[in-house]
């Protein structure tokens, strides 16, 4: 978290399960953020996978969240679309009888409603197109769009005030896709 | 009479469309006569492991599901080392114990007041209580309740009486309020609300008293092959207080909410427990687990038989097998996770978009032990911890007994599914107390040791190995195979396949279906009763798909247009 007192804490939270291909589609956007701005006042940039209840966590820690994520909807968004929205518009929609058991992001800002003190959320979302192949990657048609989401995000950030600079040396989307895809675990060299 | 027969399909029971779906046949007295579940889970863990280092699976496995990550996580390292003959230290156990013990008392949480108590709780009936009514209420079923003063109540009132009439929130927007089947007073129904706000508090705190060991949430990296990585938390007396203080309080919600509401609950729902709602074929199965320092087991291990609890069998891994006779993939005869493959074969829906009951229906495979279907989660592990006289949970179980009327058969419902959910929160949370104070002994007695060392390099080349390993759902397994030191094949059994399993090859139905099955439906356009049995053995299918479902709401204001030429 930030340490500075009187500037509000922010972040940007990218959510998704990074084995279904596009699904990944938030967190590579923020890591590919971490990876080539930095932001003064500073923010966390966090991967926040796929945490169900803990996103109410996240929720209550920050004064301002860019959640970034996919979305299905329904008119003319074709794969690789990009929309902005904030949590107000898509409350409402985190219906009880229909949703039970597996706890999405819909929920997870209604219940947070609820917990009662949570940050001001501005979704950021992208319509996939492949979330059915089991792969650490993206389709061509969102590395194409994923230039949009993340410049939408930094204006975004820009309206909040803060200042966005571009790091000295830039680390590609590839190169980024291709460290989530050979993590390797600690410990590995000492025997 | 076949064609006074209905079909009714029930989609999504969650949210997402396809993601778990129930049909079922009901007759003319609307009683279920025939069930199908149809799911969507994880699939294709293998492709993505195989090539890779075997000290590695863990990072991957744990991305499976966000929920269970840590189960999957420990599951992944512990089938590694099942493999290597790699045996942690004792203090590593305890660490990675804190962790999971504390995830077992966060989801029952989360699952009973956030996730299904609804289906048992009316939040507009809520609104009507009588707070000075429901405070007393409240004193008969504690003698010091969890904040249940009259003015607390009357707070929490105002709160979801503003939320509820403000249509906001979907989530209180869109039961089947005023359902028939709804049996709580308005005073009970708003008890029960007051607690789903505090659980929501507390689960975030033990979210971080699970983070105190599980170092950098939300993707852990405290685990590796051979023990854990978080060794300066462990001596760190501050950090073991800290989680301390959030167990404690957490112990405090339980034994004064959470199983005082469960105990309000079997009360007023008893005569669906004696009538057996939600009852399944009885053949339940836990693998054990969690010694104490004592090497007394936390849960005990064993397997029951359509409901004879006069008998109990061991447990053998070596009789778990997958099968797809009615799941959409091509290799169908029961096989050992071991040499399974997951080649898909998708037999489509009917033109109407209904399952081809007939056919293949399900993503789900069918697991099966010594060829049955078998129920897993707390009621299995509370019932065979009963029955095995287990030093730790028979004594938890027989309070609860006592105290409210209940047999072990009554546990075989949907009701009964959370009261030992709930009876399995206490006993866990209690004994991590137990499991903290020995790892404090060991570090007084300079037993530092959190890792066992061992040679990559002169391990053997080809193996395989297994880890089977009790969470909060149920009996989850990996299963590795490893062919020149590169992982040759992987899968992973999870307990929700387990219950949520399709029919087989011999027509046998999943636990799920057979819960459904005999049900009654006070009306079939508001089938709150299959609801209650699907629920009650708490779901996970959060592996499968996590986009936004924004469908039904026109958001074409808010799109983004690439400006210029990005």
């Amino acid at each position: 978290m930030t340490e500075a007192e009187n500037t509000p804490n922010i972040a940007v939270l990218g959510v998704g399960n990074i084995l279904f291909r596009d699904e990944g589609l938030g967190i590579y956007a923020t890591q590919f953020l971490k990876d080539n701005y930095d932001f003064s006042p500073p923010i966390d940039l966090i991967d926040g996978g796929t945490i169900g209840m803990n996103l109410i966590h996240y929720y209550q820690s920050y004064d301002h969240l860019l959640l970034l994520d996919t979305i299905s909807v329904d008119e003319e968004g074709e794969p690789g679309s990009v929309y902005c929205l904030p949590s107000e518009v898509l409350q409402g929609m985190g219906n009880y009888r229909r949703t039970a058991h597996e706890v999405e992001v819909l929920q997870t800002l209604e219940l947070g409603a609820l917990a009662g003190d949570v940050a001001d959320i501005q979704v950021i979302a992208m319509v996939p197109e492949d979330m059915d192949s089991v792969s650490i990657s993206l389709t061509d048609t969102v590395k194409q769009t994923l230039p949009l989401l993340i410049q939408t995000t930094l204006e975004q950030l820009e309206k909040l005030g803060v200042e966005v600079k571009q790091k000295i040396s830039p680390v590609s989307l590839e190169q980024i896709l291709r460290r989530y895809d050979q993590q390797q675990a600690p410990f590995h060299n000492v025997s | 009479m076949t064609q006074t027969k209905q079909k009714i399909v029930i989609d999504p029971v969650t949210r997402i469309e396809g993601h778990l779906r129930v049909e079922i046949e009901v007759d003319e007295n609307n009683t279920v006569t025939e069930a199908w579940a149809s799911g969507q889970l994880f699939r294709g863990i293998e492709t993505i492991l195989k090539g890779r280092d075997p000290r590695d699976t863990g990072l991957i496995a744990q991305r499976i599901c966000g929920v269970c990550t840590n189960s999957h996580y420990r599951a992944s390292i512990t089938a590694v080392e099942n493999a290597y003959g790699i045996v942690p230290p004792r203090n590593a156990e305890i660490v990675r114990n804190l962790v999971s013990l504390a995830l077992f008392v966060q989801d029952h949480i989360v699952h009973y007041y956030h996730l299904h108590s609804l289906d048992y709780v009316d939040v507009v009936a809520a609104l009507s209580a009588d707070c000075e009514q429901a405070s007393k209420v409240a004193h008969q079923w504690h003698k010091q309740p969890y904040n249940c003063s009259q003015g607390d109540l009357e707070a929490v009132q105002e709160k979801l009486s503003s939320f509820v009439k403000a249509g906001r929130l979907g989530l209180f927007a869109n039961g089947y309020w005023g359902h028939q089947q709804y049996k709580l007073s308005p005073e009970e129904n708003l008890i029960h609300m007051n607690h789903y706000l505090e659980a929501l508090r507390i689960q975030r705190e033990v979210s971080k008293a699970i983070a105190i060991f599980a170092g950098k949430t939300p993707h852990p990296q405290n685990l590796v092959v051979g023990g854990v990585t978080s060794v300066m938390d462990m001596l760190n007396p501050q950090r073991l207080n800290d989680y301390l203080f959030i167990i404690k309080d957490t112990q405090e919600f339980l034994k004064r909410a959470y199983l005082p509401d469960m105990k309000m609950v079997v009360a007023a729902y008893n005569d669906d427990i004696k009538a057996g709602f939600g009852r399944g074929r009885g053949n339940f199965m836990t693998s054990g687990g969690f010694p104490l320092g004592d090497d007394e087991p936390l849960f005990e291990s064993g397997v029951i038989w359509a409901h004879d609890f006069d008998k109990l069998d061991e447990f053998d891994v070596t009789h778990i097998t997958e099968e797809a006779a009615r799941s959409w993939y091509a290799d169908e005869a029961p096989t050992s996770p071991f040499d399974e493959t997951t080649e898909p074969f998708y037999t489509d829906l009917n033109t109407d978009g209904t399952l081809k009951t007939e056919g293949k229906y399900s993503w789900i495979k069918a697991p099966r032990y010594q060829g049955e279907p078998m129920e897993v989660g707390p009621a299995a592990r509370m019932l065979i911890g009963y029955l095995k006289g287990g030093k730790y949970v028979k004594p938890y179980m027989q309070h609860f007994m006592d105290d409210t009327g209940m047999e072990l058969i009554d546990f075989s419902s949907s009701v009964g599914r959370n009261a030992a959910r709930a009876v399995e929160a206490e006993v866990v949370c209690d004994m991590i107390f137990g499991f903290v104070s020995e790892l404090i002994e060991n570090i007084k007695y300079y037993d530092e040791e959190t890792w066992t060392k061992y040679d990559f390099e002169s391990l053997p080349m080809n193996t395989k190995g297994c880890a089977v390993v009790e969470v909060p759902r149920g009996t989850l397994s990996h299963f590795v195979r490893i062919d020149e030191a590169k992982v040759q094949n992987y899968q992973a059994v999870v307990p929700t396949t387990w219950n949520a399993s399709p029919k087989d090859a011999k027509g046998r139905r999943g636990p799920y279906e057979e819960a459904i099955v005999g049900l009654t439906l006070a009306d079939p356009k508001q089938p709150l009763e299959v609801l209650r049995a699907v629920h009650s053995f708490d779901p996970c299918l959060a592996c499968a798909v996590h986009v936004i479902d924004a469908k039904g709401k026109t958001l074409a204001e808010h799109r983004v247009h690439p400006i210029g030429g990005l």
